[in-house]
């Protein structure tokens, strides 16, 4: 006689969030550095694109296929969305909404955007990541991570397009502002931005690679962020950031 | 400098560097990113100078310029289109703004950033208040 089985109170196994990492240039570069290195260390493949046929300067070969400026690269639950060129105020309205569209979509649970925020005089040894979520469930996560909230400040820019935008969506977004040269790549403050995303998403990001690069990433980094200061001068005319000397 | 994780970046930045990197070829040195902030009485300029030891820095004032030669500590390679270009040092040659006391500039290297002050040569008649 072969006995029955009977389920007895089996508990929901917990399903890991999907978590989506957002990698824009802006100040000190610290979301591509960032972004481009967890992609790169959590060998993270290539899924898709997000196109504007319209606006892309730009196009990537790499090998034979022909690829768009803004990716999209997956890694089990963890998706990235990783741009090479600012996202101005043209195309920041439709990029952000091709954004919510492809996070509903693939059942995104939040979004983090490493980004970077001026510090007059940072010092090295304690550079700081601030938080600001655009709904209240991922206030828990800043607790977690011991991240303060960011309270006053003005935001502008393409930033404060995306941030109104995610405001308004069903998906919850994180984004981690982290002292940094505005005007400069920072890799140094890089760093910290990584570590931060690391804990939230609980994986192990190896940067000793990243750290003996930070030098040829300064250097490499030039022209997009030359760029990028020229997109955020053009929005930001109110802010006035310094001439930049060609 | 050698790479390991530079090709991923590189393979999505590269392109992008392009205009930047035709500067480099052009001059056949790095040009480095600057930026200038008027503080009240002073000018202060800002260059980024990674990779690069203070012993190997030279500033020089020219007519009109300040000029910044640097020397980097291992050499940066660019491979575009198959050529590998090598560089040595980063030069960049600054227009000294407006009213400036060029006998009192100085600099100061932190952090990989060279920062020169160059105060404002002061003006104008003062009116005493009564």
């Amino acid at each position: 006689m072969i006995s029955k089985n009977n389920l007895k109170s089996l508990k929901k196994i917990p399903k890991e969030p999907s978590v989506l990492l957002l990698g824009i240039p802006g100040p000190g570069l610290i979301g591509t550095l960032s972004v481009s290195y967890l992609v790169h260390a959590l060998d993270m493949e290539i899924v898709g694109e997000i196109e504007n046929l319209d606006t892309t300067p730009v196009v990537f070969i790499d090998g034979g296929e022909i690829f768009g400026p803004i990716r999209i690269y997956r890694s089990g639950s963890l998706y990235a969305v990783l741009s090479d060129m600012p996202i101005d105020y043209e195309m920041v309205v439709s990029f952000v909404e091709s954004l919510i569209e492809f996070a509903q979509k693939n059942g995104i649970d939040m979004i983090i955007m490493p980004n970077g925020i001026q510090a007059t005089e940072k010092d090295p040894n304690n550079i700081k990541t601030f938080g600001l979520s655009t709904d209240e469930s991922l206030e828990s996560i800043m607790y977690e991570n011991e991240i303060p909230k960011f309270l006053t400040g003005m935001i502008a820019g393409p930033d404060a397009t995306i941030l109104s935008r995610m405001k308004n969506s069903s998906i919850p977004c994180l984004v981690l502002f982290t002292q940094c040269n505005f005007f400069f790549p920072d890799p140094e403050s890089a760093l910290n931005s990584i570590k931060t995303v690391s804990s939230i998403i609980k994986r192990d990001v190896d940067l000793t690679e990243f750290k003996k690069q930070m030098n040829y990433l300064r250097l490499q980094g030039r022209q997009l962020m030359e760029d990028t200061l020229n997109v955020l001068q053009q929005e930001k005319e109110a802010q006035k950031p310094p001439q930049i000397y060609k | 400098m050698t790479t390991n994780f530079i090709p991923s970046f590189k393979k999505q930045a590269g392109d992008v560097i392009e205009s930047h990197t035709k500067d480099d070829f052009i001059l056949k040195e790095l040009v480095p990113l600057s930026c200038l902030f008027e503080r009240n009485s002073k000018w202060m300029i800002e260059i980024d100078l990674p990779g690069v030891d203070k012993k190997d820095i030279k500033v020089t004032v020219t007519k009109g310029h300040v000029v910044v030669k640097a020397k980097l500590e291992e050499s940066y390679k660019v491979s575009s289109h198959g050529h590998v270009a090598t560089f040595e040092s980063l030069k960049k040659a600054v227009e000294i703004p407006p009213h400036a006391d060029i006998r009192k500039i100085s600099a100061k290297f932190r952090n990989g950033i060279l920062v020169i002050t160059i105060p404002k040569i002061e003006f104008g008649k003062r009116i005493p208040v009564r």
